[in-house]
């Protein structure tokens, strides 16, 4: 058995497989404009599993809805995760998938931001800086062994599924 | 004779059929009359003894042949004998033996084979037969003949046992085949229960062993259909059929159980599972701690389920030994280093490896009473004052966790609350009793605590629930607090996820102990239902929960009867009160409470409960009146219970109620029913409520009030809950069938008319047994319609009303595959021409071959005929094609409309064979702006991409581009579900078709779905992510899979 980085995390709960969302009914109206927001950014990274466990990143709280700022009028988003020990050497790894999600299911209008949070990690300007320069990902992406382990992480990743139900009184079945 | 052995023997190999007429005309003759057989050994004398060991061999062939075919009745002892007597003699001549095998093989099933003969053959073959040296068939021979030894003679066998059991596992020593060994394992296990092994043990063992772990595949395409899973079952049998493998198997066992294969390791555990009970404590007691060591990494990995088990087989195992007491007991020598490592691991239960341990002391507990007593008391104290001096929520909810499981396995041990059968030992008192009151104490205060960690109050709510299910627990008053904390929490909390948990406890209890929830629980929730308009508007200042979402949990606890009974009288005390209190108040809240009873008489009548029948003379008949006396008062005013969102619920009910009463009891009630609807009698109903009116109830009229009209729904409903051998009381069916169609088209009121065309729909449907309506129908009713549709002075809503009942005619007859239904739908294509109507009748498809809820259903006993959906489509498909081809652009989109409902409806398998022909048509429904015919085409299309994967692949060159362009959203006529079905269908494809079909697209469609990447609506941009997901990770090898 290989050793891990981190043998025994914390688990957190996560929320299965549903959004958190809460259901408004212009979502289901033709002309309404949804902007995206915190909460799909969220629903977008945090199925991703983590490169070490079979276990979410939000299971881990590496992501957390909080953690997400969005503007959709100026194209901006900030992602900010933590690592589950502070000399995590997957962070960028995580980092890494974060960013290649959002660049596989944001619009390319968008400027995605990914650090570290702040004092999570030791050499948090390093990852930071590989996280955000644009060729250092584009050249890991390269690697094909790189861009696997990525797709892998990525494979369990759900657009974030079902809405939250709202109880509407008994309802008949079928 | 001797001519046919001559042409037998003398074939040539390339005249094998020859020399096969030949042996089947022998087997032939002497199978009818044994007393040849003497001719054809005299015949055979000379091959036998050639000097050619081919023509030995084909001789010995031809008579063992014989032998099995023959009516062995026939053949007397001393020739039985006699064969037996050659056949071993001849064993020596290595030449013949797989046909002598064979030959023996066929006199060990004759009647008069006996005991005697059988030790001289076994004799013969241990001696003679070196039978590993043979071909697999041979082998297979040998096996066979001691498999109906050992069935038959073993006490015979017995006189030689010691020599028969060395011999056998020199036989078997080397066999390699799958078929041979799925034999010998059997052989094994019979001859460990037979036969005195003990001098031989250690060989047998090893003979058998060598095969673990099993690592057979079988080949693709394998006619012999055997697993690896088959033989590893056999190989098991073998290995836990005797408690003398015990020393030399477990330690090989648990080496095996380090191995690095899967697989093996699954093997290992498994057969040490199954072989625990077998060996016994004594055996397993040594080595005990190696088993704890090799199953522990186990049981935190992969194999987590299996590991347990084992684990739990053992305990109990060792529980059976004879206790010592004290420290040298068995069980508790294994436990303690179990009971040290889950311990230590559970100081930090937060983390990942804590949960393991859990559930490794809940396998251990759950084995015995000794192994739980003794794990409780070593454990829980601890966690219990762990959990008191934990400060962080996830601690605490993860020791919680370990509690949780300890109350599992206790239930599984010491029986649940409120079962019937006591199938367990009911001297035994779980352990945990001594630790109620702290139990009770920690999951009351997990769960109380508000602005808590969720997952903690969720285990809080978990662990009463665990409580209240064992076994003489909870004291009754206990039990009524937790249900009170539960209602609470169902009221009050605004969390939806501990709502749900409380309510689906309050379900489970409200079946096993109706008393409690009833007392606790129900007064609680129709205390929180509004008394008056008042109310209403209150609730919504004060964050209450609303009356739907109290009805919704009352739909979860009330299916046991007596509870039902109860429910029953307090919502319609509601709806009286709203029904004259609540002014001007909107239906919601009446719907909702109807609803709540129309919910759960479905949910009852899903689990086969037989109280539904009793509503009919109380219920339905109240509801009835509660619905019609507002239609009669002079003013006509409004009322809520005209509405006709409220009809339907009560039609629903009396539907559910009627269909599960027998044919005499509906006799009754439609007598009833035609009373009230046909001649405006409400005696019936006085009964339930006094109102003598002076208005007449005229509901089947075209010229009454519309609120009268409108309960015609209700009188359709009783017609469709018919059974077929109810009798509707009227003169005569047809009279009065022509009578309902004469004011469904006379009648502006559009819930009437359907209400009637469904009723008339019913009736020819169910009541044409013999086709005793058939003429009315075909000449008298679809004339006249045909001609009223067709008339053109007459108004729209005439012609419309006409084509409607016309299309509920052609589905009453499609469903019973009446040959009118074909000529009638075929009549409906040429509506399609026609304008206005043609829609109409396009869409009239759906109707009658789509499977209405709520009208004519299986479950209201409709007649509907095997395959009839198959036939309609077989007559409907080649029509809608021509007519397709023959029409105006205009009238072309009717066509596709109909199609693509037809489509819709038809079973799967009977679409994907008749598709190919149709596809060009489909492709061009796509280009239609009609959003509904698109969407529901391009659902098609994805059926076919899963289905007929490479049907779609042909016309992936017509298709990607199109379905790219219905992902446009700056087009008006792609509706939101028009662009997330084309999303939908682009999505299934890399899952589906092969690599090399779809590489051609990748680059387009990741490219152009882009742009659905920023589509205005939330619901599109998800579909796009998964589509594009999907497109991403199509490669070589994951595409081809």
């Amino acid at each position: 058995m290989t050793t891990l980085i981190n043998q025994n995390p914390i688990i957190y709960e996560a929320s299965a497989n549903n959004s958190t969302r809460e259901w408004r009914e212009d979502e289901d109206l033709e002309d309404s404009v949804d902007l995206i927001d915190a909460q799909e950014i969220f629903d977008l990274i945090r199925s991703i599993s983590d490169p070490e466990h079979p276990l979410s990143l939000e299971q881990l709280n590496v992501t957390q809805r909080d953690h997400i700022q969005v503007s959709d009028e100026n194209n901006s988003v900030l992602v900010e995760f933590t690592p589950t020990i502070p000399h995590c050497s997957m962070a960028t790894l995580i980092g890494l998938c974060i960013r290649v999600r959002l660049l596989r299911c944001l619009p390319a209008r968008f400027k995605v931001d990914i650090s570290v949070r702040k004092g999570t990690h030791q050499s948090e300007h390093a990852v930071n800086k590989q996280l955000n320069d644009k060729e250092r990902v584009a050249a890991a992406l390269e690697n094909s062994h790189l861009l696997e382990v990525v797709n892998q992480c990525l494979a369990t990743a759900t657009s974030g599924g079902v809405v939250a139900n709202i109880v509407k009184g008994p309802a008949i079945a079928n | 004779m001797d001519r046919l052995i001559s042409t037998y023997i003398l074939a040539q190999t390339d005249s094998q059929e020859q020399a096969e007429a030949a042996i089947q005309d022998i087997v032939k003759d002497v199978g009818t009359n044994p007393a040849k057989l003497l001719q054809l050994v005299q015949g055979l004398g000379e091959y036998l003894t050639s000097d050619e060991a081919f023509v030995r061999s084909k001789a010995t062939a031809l008579l063992s042949t014989t032998l099995a075919t023959l009516d062995q009745s026939k053949v007397n002892a001393s020739a039985v004998n006699v064969l037996v007597e050659f056949y071993c003699d001849r064993l020596t001549d290595q030449a013949c033996v797989p046909e002598l095998l064979k030959g023996l093989l066929a006199l060990s099933k004759f009647d008069k084979f006996t005991g005697v003969d059988c030790v001289k053959a076994t004799k013969a073959i241990l001696s003679l037969v070196n039978v590993q040296t043979y071909q697999q068939t041979a082998r297979h021979y040998v096996f066979l003949f001691f498999d109906s030894a050992i069935r038959n003679y073993t006490q015979s066998l017995r006189s030689i046992s010691s020599d028969f059991v060395f011999g056998f596992i020199q036989c078997l020593d080397g066999e390699k085949d799958p078929r041979n060994l799925m034999l010998a394992f059997t052989l094994i296990k019979n001859i460990i229960q037979e036969f005195d092994i003990a001098q031989h043990v250690e060989d047998l063992f090893e003979v058998t062993f060598c095969y673990f772990p099993i690592t057979f595949r079988p080949p693709p395409d394998d006619p012999y259909g055997i697993t690896s899973e088959h033989l590893k079952v056999g190989l098991r049998d073998c290995l836990s059929a005797t408690p003398y493998f015990a020393k030399f198997a477990l330690p090989l066992l648990l080496e095996k159980l380090s191995s690095s294969s899967g697989s093996a390791k699954k093997d290992s555990m498994e057969t040490i599972a199954a072989c625990a009970p077998v060996y016994g404590s004594s055996a397993l007691t040594p080595y005990a701690e190696e088993l704890w060591s090799g199953l522990q990494n186990e049981a935190r990995d992969e194999l987590e389920q299996v590991a347990l088990h084992t684990l739990q087989v053992i305990t109990t195992e060792l529980s059976m030994g004879v206790s010592m007491g004290g420290s040298n007991d068995p069980v508790e020598k294994f436990l303690r280093p179990i009971i040290t490592d889950c311990m230590t691991q559970l100081q930090k239960p937060e983390l990942k490896l804590a949960k393991p341990s859990g559930k490794i002391l809940k396998a251990c507990a759950m084995a015995s009473d000794p192994a739980c007593t003794a794990i409780t008391l070593a454990t829980i104290p601890t966690l219990l004052s762990q959990y008191n001096t934990s400060e962080q929520s996830t601690r605490k909810k993860a020791l919680l966790d370990v509690l949780l499981d300890f109350l599992d396995a206790s239930r599984v041990l010491y029986g649940s609350a409120g079962s019937k059968e006591p199938e367990h030992d009911t001297d035994f008192v779980t352990p945990l009793l001594t630790f109620k009151d702290r139990f009770f104490e920690i999951f009351t205060n997990a769960l109380m605590s508000s602005n808590e960690y969720n997952a903690l109050r969720l285990a809080g709510v978990k662990g009463l629930h665990g409580m209240i299910l064992l076994r003489e627990f909870l004291s009754e008053t206990e039990i009524s607090y937790a249900v009170q904390y539960f209602v609470r929490i169902v009221l009050e909390d605004p969390d939806i996820e501990l709502q749900e948990t409380a309510l689906n406890s309050l379900a489970s209890l409200s079946l096993i102990m109706p008393e409690v929830v009833r007392n606790m629980a129900l007064p609680a929730f129709f205390e929180m239902l509004p008394t008056s308009q008042n109310d209403m508007e209150v609730d919504t200042v004060i964050q209450k929960k609303s009356p739907e979402y109290i009805l919704n949990a009352v739909t979860k606890i009330g299916l046991e009867p007596t509870l039902f009974a109860d429910i029953v009288p307090q919502i319609l005390e509601k709806i009286d009160l709203v029904s004259t209190d609540f002014t001007g108040a909107s239906s919601t809240y009446p719907v909702a409470l109807l609803t709540t009873l129309l919910v759960v008489l479905r949910a009852k009548a899903e689990l086969g409960h037989t109280d539904l029948a009793q509503y009919l003379d109380n219920l339905v008949p109240r509801l009835l009146a509660m619905c019609i006396y507002p239609t009669l008062t002079t003013n006509d005013a409004d009322h809520i219970m005209k509405n006709p969102e409220i009809l339907d619920v009560v039609a629903g009910i009396t539907r559910v109620v009627m269909i599960h009463v027998d044919a005499a009891a509906q006799n009754e009630f439609v007598k009833a029913i035609f009373n009230i609807f046909v001649h405006g009698q409400l005696s019936v109903l006085t009964a339930f409520k006094e109102n003598v009116s002076p208005v007449p109830f005229q509901p089947l009229h075209f010229e009454s009030r519309i609120s009268q009209q409108n309960t015609s729904v209700l009188f359709s409903t009783v017609i469709d809950g018919c059974r077929q051998q109810t009798i509707l009381p009227v003169n005569s069916i047809h009279e009065f069938t022509g009578s309902l169609v004469e004011v469904a088209i006379k009648t502006s009121n559009i819930t009437q008319r359907t209400a009637l065309s469904k009723a008339v729909a019913t009736i020819l449907n169910k009541f044409n047994k013999g086709n005793v309506l058939q003429a009315f129908i075909g000449q008298e009713l679809v004339p006249k319609l045909h001609s009223m549709i067709h008339y053109e002075q007459a108004s729209f809503e005439a012609r419309e009303s006409a084509l409607i009942m016309y299309t509920w005619i052609t589905k009453a007859m499609v469903l019973s595959t009446n040959a009118i239904g074909y000529d009638m739908t075929g009549e409906l294509m040429n509506i399609f021409s026609v304008p206005r109507l043609g829609k109409i009748a396009a869409d009239g498809f759906n109707l009658v071959i789509g499977e209405q809820r709520d009208v004519l259903t299986k479950e209201t006993f409709a007649v509907l005929r095997l395959l009839y959906k198959q036939r309609f489509f077989n007559y409907s498909i080649p029509v809608l094609v021509r007519g397709f081809e023959n029409s105006t652009h205009e009238v072309r989109h009717n066509f596709l409309i109909a199609l693509s409902h037809v489509l819709r409806n038809i079973p799967k398998q009977v679409l994907l064979t008749e598709l190919p022909p149709l596809l060009p048509m489909l492709v061009h429904s796509l280009s239609f702006p009609d959003p509904e015919l698109k969407s529901s085409t391009i659902e098609t299309f994805q059926i076919i991409t899963k289905d007929a994967p490479g049907l779609m692949a042909e016309h992936l060159a017509t298709l990607t581009p199109l379905l790219i362009s219905l992902t446009n959203s700056q087009d008006l006529a792609n509706t939101m579900k028009v662009r997330i079905a084309a999303l939908k269908c682009l999505g299934a494809q890399p899952k589906s078709l092969p690599f090399t079909a779809l590489r051609p697209y990748k680059a387009q469609v990741l490219k152009e779905l882009e742009k659905s990447l920023d589509d205005r609506k939330r619901l599109v941009r998800r579909e796009a992510v998964e589509c594009r997901s999907q497109w991403f990770t199509l490669s070589g090898s994951i595409g081809s899979a």
